[in-house]
């Protein structure tokens, strides 16, 4: 089984190579792709420097164009799943394994690493914090799963979810609720895996509070058009999945 | 204004609604772009319950004829719109170039390496 841990970065110079370091120590033999997401410091000389591949975007794409990218090369690469992990610190290494099982073992499709089943060694803000709950609670109506912490970043994803995602099926910003109910009407396996989200070593996080409004109207709006697209859905999934 | 007129203003503005939902739908639109367009779908299709109180506010402005505000308002939501458009085109036109020059070189490299 191919794994591919990919760890998409913007402006993470001073934490990326303790990430990698992180992530040899766990397990030396793990392929390891840092995508740049055109960066304006040091971070693809330094996860050079620490021994990652490095691919780096001629400008910002955004966090769901760098994972796309990770996932693309993947996919090319034929590796059978990838493992994202985010280039701040945050996501402790030593789950790898535990997210890495169910999907390695065919028991699901995407294992979700949740902060909520684990643990959150920060304070998150009130405001966040709502918003997570609310759109977990929808999440887990829709989907008729208990689903805790749908805006985790700590995942491993099977090939044929690549192959889905690859197809116009990954948003261009970030993912979250509505991606998790897009693809359980493709007829993928979500399974939440509990996990210790550390706070960030250095730097400054990428949800700043001038998005909250946009994020709530793109949540909603995005939760609705999967509802109405439930079939084109369906058969994409399985076209994913078969080939 | 008689309630034909009302029937008929809304439903252009649910028209504009369904087609913007249409184009999400069938991946031509994304949700970012989408929203000043649902905005402005949304106020055309719940403006004609609003005519008491476009009527009071133009007055309170100084605006003597009602229609005129609202044609300012449209005239100020495609505002809105364009320029959004133009600093997309902006930035759009700065990364094809950066593409391009990055392109160029890896070319260059490529054949210097030889086949």
């Amino acid at each position: 089984m191919k794994c591919l841990v990919v760890i998409p970065a913007f402006n993470e110079a001073e934490n990326i190579a303790s990430v990698i370091q992180d992530i040899r120590r766990q397990d030396a033999a793990l392929s390891l792709l840092v995508v740049d997401d055109g960066s304006q410091d040091d971070t693809a000389a330094r996860a050079r420097e620490a021994g990652a591949d490095v691919i780096s975007l001629p400008f910002n794409l955004g966090y769901g164009g760098a994972v796309q990218t990770g996932m693309r090369f993947a996919y090319e690469k034929d590796f059978d799943l990838c493992v994202l992990i985010d280039g701040d610190g945050q996501h402790d290494p030593k789950y790898i394994p535990d997210l890495v099982a169910p999907v390695a073992e065919g028991r699901a499709d995407l294992s979700l690493g949740s902060r909520f089943l684990g643990r959150a060694d920060y304070s998150i803000p009130a405001a966040r914090r709502v918003g997570m709950f609310l759109f977990s609670k929808i999440t887990s109506w829709v989907t008729g799963q208990h689903i805790t912490d749908p805006t985790s970043g700590f995942q491993a994803i099977g090939r044929p979810l690549i192959k889905f995602f690859l197809n116009d099926n990954y948003p261009v910003d970030f993912p979250d609720a509505d991606t998790l109910i897009r693809l359980y009407f493709a007829g993928f396996r979500i399974l939440e895996i509990p996990v210790v989200i550390r706070p960030r070593e250095r730097g400054v996080s990428m949800h700043g509070g001038s998005r909250a409004l946009y994020y709530v109207y793109k949540m909603f709006f995005s939760i609705f058009i999967a509802l109405t697209q439930r079939s084109a859905l369906r058969k994409e999934g399985s076209h994913a999945v078969e080939h | 204004m008689p309630w034909s007129t009302r029937l008929l203003i809304a439903a252009a503005g649910l028209a504009v609604l369904a087609g913007i939902i249409q184009l999400v739908r069938r991946k031509k639109l994304d949700e970012k772009r989408a929203m000043l367009w649902i905005l402005s779908g949304a106020l055309v299709a719940v403006a004609p319950l609003a005519i008491p109180g476009i009527d009071r506010l133009s007055r309170a402005v100084g605006i003597d004829y009602p229609p005129a505000l609202i044609f300012l308002l449209a005239f100020f939501v495609l505002f809105v719109i364009v320029l959004q458009y133009a600093v997309a085109l902006t930035r759009l036109a700065k990364q094809n170039r950066s593409l391009a020059e990055r392109l160029a070189i890896l070319e260059h490299d490529l054949k210097r390496r030889g086949p």
